[in-house]
């Protein structure tokens, strides 16, 4: 008896904790029940649409961790662009395996890891507000990953938590795969394998972080990445390096930029001729700034090659 | 009034100068002389009233006293205090928690269950107005009706027909074939009609369903709300609940009565009883958790705080704190309420600890362990049958202890050391660390070479030094000498303990040692070729496997390892790193190509050493020197040829008992242990131990009690010798982990025997576990490999591709037959092949029977709780077609693009880069369902692995789904598990010609598709 009243204390403490951070909840009307919805929305009234049933529409709802949506008025913007200082170059990568298939000549391909475009600018480079608590909601995008000549495309991707990601197969080839959770690569997020052509696996993103990703068929060149995010205060650069996030409240901010880096630190040959490569860690540069209402901010940071 | 008291005093005056008179009288007549008249004068004459009035008098105030004390509890009921202590704390959590949810989410909380109610109207409302919804409810409720008026026609015209079917027999019966005819007409017209109206009400049900699953996608949403209105209002109702459970419990003890539990000094089965539970109501209660109960405290100076010795440990004594600072006092004030968490806390200048008995335990062990059935003294120790803290944890030294108690609680890790009573063989506890720790420990260290252990003959033990039989070949004298006058000195984590030699012991043992080697004709180590490449030398020693077992170079165990004694990983092997000054190169070189060469029962096995590969390890080796500071002190050569430093030499030998760890000489071998049996060592109390010249008050020595002086026995044996009692033991340098742990162990080991009736089942299981666990470790299949939950596999760390370290074995069970297992571990490189001959770390040759071997073979299917059994793995049963589509699917998943099958030799395989195990062997290597879970999901396996998903996570999809399963009616799931059984059954199909015939002639063509073979 006692051990059953302990359960259901349990299980009480447990929905009660839920209770009070109320997390986005699902819309009331879902699926199939579509029509169902509009019958719902016909009757005009102001809290019994989709996303007002709990009734708490308008008041403080967390998303995950400690990130808190709310209406954002008068906020201010910031933008910039990230430049590059250094050398770019970076030798190619041996291809041992499937280079007709992946239209390789020469048995060489180019890094991906590294994009300059006009005026120095970086591309694929990840600017976020770390510090941020609260804020506009985030929109979730489902993302598509595609695997064409060999290469992930699009090379880095954000994703909002509880957003999907479609992982794509292009190429005749047999490729998988393989995300880790974290950037050391030691555990892993999935690992699915894509030996079809137009093959199409969904994943959902359900964590927030850096997640490498590569190829273990053969192609050690190829690698892309997913940034598990749960605000939308977040930007990657464009291929002049330039960036730009809106509607921000006013505050004070610490404003990251991450970069995956891109010089091979190691390499150990293999008996197929073939390389295992290791990275240099990345490039992170961080800069307080002051957004005020209304108004527009620029920020440029500068990533010096190692 | 007046007078009436008046009265009363006149009355009582009267009746004591009564009194006084009669007690004269009858003092005279109870006199003997009188008694003997008695007969004369009768007693009943006599009136005795007012005797009897004081004496009942004196009766009902005691039984009124009795009564008073009895159900006031102070005195004889200190449990009642506690109990009710425990209901009033309760339900003023309870009461709190209730606030929580409604008063200070009061308005939210209102206001969210009306808006919730009034959503499930609304939806309600909205769902009875629109169209199809009423209409589909319509239709279903006609088909409804329909299908049970179906259903009824249906039973009407079975009955008839019954009916008719027995006039129909019953004619048959009398030869009426007329009337026979006549029904038999009639009967198959029902049959007609009963197919008919079936396959009607088969139709109607099917689309009844249909339409009720129609209708519950509309309510599906009233459904959820109704969920999340019951939910909500679902936290009153447990808290109300909860509420009641603490206003109807009873004030009464609360006892456990372990009938046959334990045997007492006698070695009888006897009765336990505790009543812990009476106090301690609050152990299984969540409530009370840290979270949301405190406790009550109370203040103590830190005076009185070192005076509780019996519970409290304390490193500063009071007098020591007094003449501290003020800034140095509070420093450690916090750090004993760190020491003490929970129990203890810092309140201003003071200390308070925790004085009421409601903490709750923590519940992860309850989970697995039956409190109702074996009480809490079964772990705690103490006197479970007092109701009085203080006889029921009877702790030395605490004021009002049951000096005659034998058992005291036990503090702190010390509960673990009670697991032992039942899990008995057990090393790797998942809940008893520190026990497990010990048990280790004791193992590792070789207590077993001096002193008798429980339960020795229960695994494989061995002697844990190397054999000093011919040592001279090995080693040389100086460095014999040095070693033995302190080994710490050259290794500080070295297994052999300091025996605080002389130098003329140390000498005459080098001595006699020397002269065993100049007699033996055994052993010729092969020459040192002499071509050996340093560079080499060094690569192939960090990556073919040494660093498993020794350290060396950068891997150092010692600060891996929190408990450098532990033999498991990297220091399960000496250190190599000065190994060049210990040994020469000639032994050296004949270690490795065959280690037991020199030392038949050595545990280093053969990592299959091409000579130049052992030259060039021999000359890495040599290098590795110790450092010139390192001074040796030179020893007598010519004194070490002397007859009688011999003799003495061997005299220490035997005296010291080095054989207990040591090979030494045949006749030296065969003596007895040279220390006590630790077998019972637990039932000795503190009276039984030599505390020497120790004072009371040495602070690790607390309060001279058992667990200080075994504590002070282990961290320093000889600090109990006496000029009149000189001890032998040697100090094994451990560090207080360490010392706890094997303390921890040894107050497990006692001669109280729980009846089996109470203990885990011990069956074939659970020995084939344990005996395999204590094999794993011995050999150190620990430090290449990860198995359970094994603290182990240092060697992963040093090895960066995941793909290219040794395997995981947690699941060996279930993935490789027995047989090829025995076949790998006869001859890890497979005839040449190998499994993976990319990686450089290399499985070693371990020599061992086939009946050792065994340990591993059975510990890996008890950790799948399975027994051995002799199945024939190659015996799948399928069909050809399966095995063309896996075939198609093999090729379609492009999986020779990572696997080979057969193909080229294992040399042209690495070359080509294609890093995954050959499938050609698969059918004879690994167990069907393994290869079909593996294909289902291998990151479930083994994490990590390069290997992806080809179906999803276990099944859950397939990329190809095929047309012709579809129409055997299978989903998404159903078929991508007959895909995977497709594929597995062509791995087992195309190298297995024999196989194949047997299936093709036995296959059934009507097997369900889906089902899983076996």
């Amino acid at each position: 008896m006692k051990n059953i009243i302990n359960f259901a204390i349990a299980v009480s403490l447990v929905s009660l904790v839920a209770c009070k951070s109320k997390t986005v909840r699902e819309p009331l009307v879902t699926g199939n029940a579509d029509s169902l919805k509009t019958a719902l929305e016909n009757k005009g009234e102001k809290k019994g649409g989709s996303e007002n049933t709990g009734g708490d529409g308008g008041t403080t709802e967390i998303v995950a961790g400690d990130y808190t949506i709310e209406e954002v008025k008068n906020g201010g913007s910031l933008s910039g662009k990230v430049t590059f200082k250094g050398d770019p170059s970076v030798e190619d990568f041996v291809v041992v395996k499937d280079a007709d298939k992946c239209g390789v000549k020469g048995g060489k391909i180019k890094s991906d890891r590294i994009v300059v475009g006009p005026g120095n600018g970086l591309a694929n480079t990840w600017i976020s507000i770390v510090n941020i608590s609260k804020g506009k909601a985030p929109e979730k995008k489902d993302v598509v990953l595609d695997q064409k000549g060999c290469f992930y495309n699009p090379h880095i991707q954000l994703v909002t938590v509880g957003a999907k990601a479609k992982l794509k197969n292009s190429d005749p080839i047999l490729h998988n795969v393989h995300a880790y959770s974290d950037e050391g690569k030691s555990n892993n997020l999935f690992n699915e394998a894509m030996p079809l052509k137009d093959q199409e696996i969904v994943k959902e993103i359900t964590q927030t972080g850096i997640f490498p990703m590569v190829c273990d068929a053969g192609h050690t060149w190829m690698n892309a990445y997913f940034i598990g995010v749960n605000h939308p205060y977040n930007a990657l650069t464009d291929n002049n390096g330039n960036f730009e996030i809106k509607d921000i409240p006013p505050g004070k901010y610490k404003i990251r930029a991450w970069h995956e880096g891109y010089k091979i630190a190691s390499k150990e040959k293999k008996d197929n001729g073939d390389y295992s490569y290791t990275f240099e860690p990345p490039y992170v540069v961080e800069k307080e700034i002051e957004i005020k209402p209304g108004a527009k901010t620029e920020l440029n940071f500068e990533i010096a090659g190692r | 009034m007046k007078t009436f008291f008046k009265n009363i005093g006149n009355n009582i005056r009267e009746s004591l100068a009564q009194l006084g008179t009669d007690v004269k009288i009858a003092m005279k007549e109870m006199s003997w002389r009188n008694i003997r008249g008695l007969a004369k004068d009768p007693v009943e004459t006599r009136n005795y009233a007012t005797v009897y009035m004081l004496f009942s008098g004196l009766l009902f105030l005691s039984t009124v006293y009795a009564a008073f004390n009895e159900f006031s509890g102070r005195e004889r009921r200190p449990w009642k205090k506690w109990t009710n202590e425990y209901k009033a704390t309760g339900l003023k959590i309870a009461d709190s928690l209730r606030n929580a949810v409604e008063i200070k989410n009061g308005e939210a909380f209102r206001k969210r269950l009306a808006e919730l109610e009034s959503a499930k109207a609304r939806a309600k409302d909205s769902l009875r107005k629109y169209p199809a919804y009423v209409k589909l409810s319509d239709d279903y409720f006609k088909l409804a009706t329909q299908l049970r008026e179906f259903s009824k026609e249906l039973a009407d015209i079975k009955a008839y027909d019954s009916q008719d079917y027995y006039v129909y027999t019953e004619a048959l019966k009398k030869n009426d074939f007329g009337t026979a005819n006549k029904i038999k007409a009639k009967l198959d017209n029902y049959k007609v009609q009963i197919e008919g109206k079936t396959k009607q009400v088969e139709e109607t049900r099917k689309k009844r369903d249909e339409k009720k699953a129609e209708l519950d996608k509309y309510e599906k949403i009233i459904n959820e709300l109704d969920a999340k209105i019951e939910s909500l209002k679902g936290k009153l109702v447990a808290i109300e609940t909860a509420k009641k459970a603490y206003n109807e419990k009873k004030v009464k003890v609360h006892q456990v009565i372990m009938r046959n539990y334990s045997t007492n000094n006698f070695g009888e089965y006897n009765m336990d009883v505790d009543r812990c539970q009476s106090c301690h109501a609050a152990w299984n209660d969540s409530l009370f958790s840290e979270k949301y109960y405190k406790g009550q405290f109370k203040e103590v100076t830190y005076e009185e705080f070192a005076e509780m010795h019996w519970k409290f440990h304390t490193e500063v004594s009071s007098d020591e704190y007094k003449a501290k600072k003020p800034e140095e006092q509070k420093k450690i004030l916090e750090e004993v309420a760190k020491h003490n968490k929970g129990k203890v806390k810092v309140s201003g200048n003071k200390l308070a600890i925790r004085k009421d008995p409601l903490q709750y335990h923590s519940p992860e062990i309850m989970k697995v362990h039956n409190i109702e059935k074996i009480g809490c003294t079964s772990c705690h120790a103490g006197q479970g049958r007092a109701l009085k803290a203080s006889h029921a944890h009877s702790r030395h030294g605490e004021p009002d202890y049951d000096h005659h108690w034998e058992r005291p609680l036990v503090q702190g890790k010390f509960v673990e050391s009670g697991c032992q009573s039942c899990h008995s063989t057990a090393i790797n506890l998942p809940m008893g660390e520190t026990v497990s720790l010990g048990k280790k420990l004791v193992f590792d260290l070789g207590c077993n070479g001096c002193h008798a252990l429980p339960n020795q003959e229960k695994y494989p033990v061995r002697k844990v030094g190397p054999s000093l039989a011919y040592v001279m070949k090995k080693d040389n004298p100086e460095f014999v000498y040095n070693w033995l006058l302190n080994p710490k000195d050259f290794y500080p984590h070295t297994k052999m303990p300091n025996f605080y030699l002389e130098e003329i012991d140390a000498r005459n043992i080098t001595a006699f040692l020397s002269s065993l080697t100049d007699k033996d004709t055994t052993y010729k180590p092969l020459k040192y070729p002499g071509k050996g490449d340093v560079a080499n030398g060094k690569s192939l020693t960090l990556q073919i496997g040494c660093t498993g077992c020794h350290s060396v170079d950068k891997v150092d165990w010692a600060a891996i390892s929190k408990t450098p004694a532990l033999r498991e990983g990297a220091g399960f092997g000496p250190n190599l790193n000065k190994v060049g000054t210990k040994v020469n190169e000639d032994w050296l070189f004949d270690w490795l190509i065959n280690p037991k060469h020199y030392y038949s029962e050595t545990k280093m096995p053969s990592l299959r050493l091409t000579e130049q590969e052992a030259s060039d390890i021999t000359a890495y080796l040599m290098t590795l020197k110790k450092s010139d500071k390192q001074k040796f002190k030179p020893v007598d050569m010519a004194a070490l040829k002397d007859a009688n430093n011999i003799a003495n030499g061997e005299k220490m030998v035997k005296m010291l008992g080095c054989y207990g760890c040591h090979n030494i000489r045949e006749d030296i071998n065969k003596l007895t242990n040279v220390s006590v049996s630790l077998t019972e060592e637990a039932d000795k109390t503190s009276h039984e131990f030599d505390f020497g010249n120790t004072v009371r008050g040495d602070h690790y020595n607390v309060g001279h009690t058992w667990e200080g002086w075994i504590k002070g026995k282990i961290r320093d044996p000889r600090q109990y010798s006496t000029n009149r009692i000189p001890l032998m033991m040697p100090n094994f340098g451990l560090n207080e982990t360490e010392v706890e742990a094997i303390a921890v162990a040894i107050k497990g080991w006692t001669n109280r025997k729980v009846s089996p009736q109470y203990q885990p089942h011990y069956d074939d299981l659970t020995a084939n576990y344990d005996a395999g666990q204590y094999f794993v470790r011995d050999n150190n299949c620990i430090g290449c490999h990860q198995i359970e939950d094994y603290k182990g596999a240092y060697i992963h760390q040093q090895i960066t591709e995941p793909a290219n370290r040794p395997p995981l074995l947690t699941h060996q069970g279930i993935k490789t037959q027995e047989d090829w297992l025995l076949k790998f571990f006869n001859n890890p490189k497979l005839d040449g092949h190998g499994i993976r001959p990319w990686i450089k770390v290399r499985m070693p040759s371990f020599q061992h029977s086939d009946e050792e071997w065994g340990y591993a073979l059975r510990y890996f299917l008890a950790i799948k709780k399975k027994h051995v059994n002799y199945e024939n793995y190659k015996n799948v049963q399928t069909t050809p077609e399966k095995v063309a589509m896996g075939k198609a699917l093999f090729e379609k998943f492009q999986c020779v693009s990572c696997h080979y099958i057969n193909g080229p030799s294992m040399e042209e395989q690495t070359k080509a880069g294609k890093l995954a195990p050959n499938l050609g062997m698969a059918y004879e290597r690994l167990k069907p369902q393994y290869i079909y879970e593996w294909i289902g999901w291998p990151a479930s396996l083994m994490p990590g692995v390069n290997m992806p998903n080809y179906f999803g996570e276990g099944y859950t999809m397939t990329a190809v789904p095929d047309s012709n399963l579809a129409k055997l009616g299978m989903d998404q799931k159903a078929m991508a598990r007959y895909q995977g059984e497709a594929i597995r059954d062509y791995l087992f199909y195309m190298n297995n010609a024999d196989m194949a015939k047997a299936n093709d002639k036995n296959s059934q063509p009507k097997k369900q598709p889906n089902k899983r073979n076996r």
